[in-house]
């Protein structure tokens, strides 16, 4: 491997591990903060997969144990849904 | 615990504190922020970033004017990314009286120097082709702005604090010690911070912050729904507003949020759970005007809360009965589009005691003085009963 800092954590969002410590050393103290700061878990999977790298980060910079690490807030839907499913039909106004 | 002191000490690290903590630090003044939270917890970190200067109440217009122009300057200011760009807002028409209502304010918006134009349907057309028939024209202002608001508010806060600006996360206010008519102390969670004034830009949470000095500030909390889709190649060019129901832009990345306008009378309270039935109204509405909209997938949903006051417009100075306390709050869902402005104002308050532009429409004061008028006005009617 190159450079381990180069490596993509979100694959959604293309970030990479060097943006995720430099939020972490920016004051960001859990998964919620680092996304806000490099959208890491905004994209289409919403931190299903990089949310637990993110937190073992966190956890080896903060020297803590990863379950003390605040997982981000569970949004629905829980997964992807189409926008028509929102849509009231004319009938349904009724 | 600590103890700390600061010749000025901000309430709140959303857009309005952030900004004017770097407009004071710039200015030399000694200052610290107070957060219960991080940098832009609420809405400053909820708004899709609409720098919106069309349909704004008139009191409001040389405010966003002077705004528009620095935040054009602001990316280089702030030596950041802010993702600013010149989409334009487009408020669709749904009927003949709301193109009417529109025709009025290009008139009144040229003379503050803004370019707005009225389309009729073959105008929306040719502006985004993806709009469908059901607008009958539209109100646009080709120079309204998008920024991304997370980067709006790391951009004051990296400036801020190089400046020499203070901050204290994780503190939330418990208390406001007055004194012989003035505040000389906030009290938080982490300790006691003296304050030679204090700058109350806590959103929705400033009534609480402005009883802790015993002064009444007028605010609804309501929340308001954000739905997020996957994106898709850019359609809508514009952010799309549709009075009274909802807001909808696609970003540059293609992602299209679609925001619902709740305002009070509809739904009040901190709750920031998902509404589905207010997800429905908004979207309903939405695919009518964007129909192509509808197979996109949503992949988050989110609520904010807006900080309305009985007219909808913000509150901004002294809060009459307490020295030292400088309000700028209230702001009613447009306050992130006037960021730069009243970081600016809230500096030349409390450094020159005056500001650049006028600013007394937004006292305090007034929500107590058309209530009295009202109480005049009423007892008088009884007399004439009588």
């Amino acid at each position: 491997m190159a450079n381990e800092d180069e490596v993509i954590i979100c694959r959604c969002e293309e970030v990479t591990k060097k943006e995720i410590l430099e939020a972490i050393h920016d004051g960001c103290e859990s998964v919620i903060w680092v996304k806000r700061k490099t959208r890491a878990g905004m994209g289409l999977c919403q931190g299903r997969t990089c949310g637990h790298l993110v937190a073992r980060i966190l956890a080896e910079e903060k020297h803590l144990d990863p379950a003390e690490i605040l997982p981000d807030t569970r949004r629905p839907p829980v997964r992807p849904i189409p926008l028509g499913i929102l849509e009231e039909t004319e009938e349904e106004a009724r | 615990m600590t103890s700390l002191r600061a010749d000025v000490v901000i309430i709140g690290a959303g857009a309005i504190g952030l900004a004017s903590a770097y407009e004071l630090a710039k200015a030399g003044v000694d200052v610290l922020v107070v957060e219960r939270s991080f940098l832009a917890k609420e809405a400053a970190g909820r708004n899709p970033g609409g720098i919106r200067q069309i349909g704004r109440d008139e009191n409001e217009v040389p405010l966003i004017v002077a705004a528009v122009k620095r935040w054009h300057a602001l990316e280089e200011e702030l030596g950041c990314s802010l993702e600013l760009r010149e989409d334009g807002y487009l408020w669709v028409a749904l009927s003949e009286q709301e193109l009417e209502v529109q025709r009025s304010l290009v008139e009144r918006d040229a003379a503050y120097g803004i370019q707005e134009y009225l389309l009729g349907r073959d105008g929306v057309r040719e502006l985004a082709p993806a709009i469908s028939d059901v607008v009958c024209g539209g109100l646009y202002s080709p120079t309204d702005l998008i920024a991304n608001p997370f980067l709006v508010a790391w951009g004051y806060y990296k400036r801020a604090q190089a400046l020499g600006a203070r901050f204290l996360f994780g503190a939330e206010v418990t208390g406001l010690r007055v004194e012989g008519g003035r505040v000389h102390t906030v009290v938080t969670t982490q300790g006691e911070v003296a304050a030679g004034v204090v700058v109350n830009a806590a959103g929705p949470w400033a009534d609480r912050i402005g009883r802790m000095a015993g002064i009444e500030i007028p605010i609804t909390p309501c929340p308001n729904q954000f739905i997020l889709t996957e994106p898709m190649p850019p359609i809508l060019p514009p952010f799309l507003l549709i009075s009274g129901i909802a807001v909808c832009r696609q970003s540059p990345r293609g992602h299209v949020y679609i925001g619902n306008t709740n305002a009070p009378g509809g739904i009040s309270g901190y709750s920031k759970a998902t509404h589905y039935g207010e997800l429905v109204r908004a979207t309903t509405n939405i695919l009518k005007i964007v129909p192509a909209f509808r197979d996109l997938h949503v992949i988050r949903t989110w609520v904010g809360t807006i900080d309305f006051t009985p007219d909808d417009n913000f509150i901004f100075g002294s809060a009459e009965g307490v020295e030292g306390l400088v309000l700028a709050c209230g702001f009613s869902g447009h306050g992130f589009a006037l960021t730069p402005i009243m970081g600016q104002l809230v500096r030349e308050f409390i450094v020159e005691g005056r500001t650049s532009l006028p600013v007394d429409a937004f006292r305090l004061g007034r929500f107590a003085e058309r209530r009295a008028k009202k109480a005049a006005h009423f007892a008088h009617q009884q007399l004439e009963g009588a």
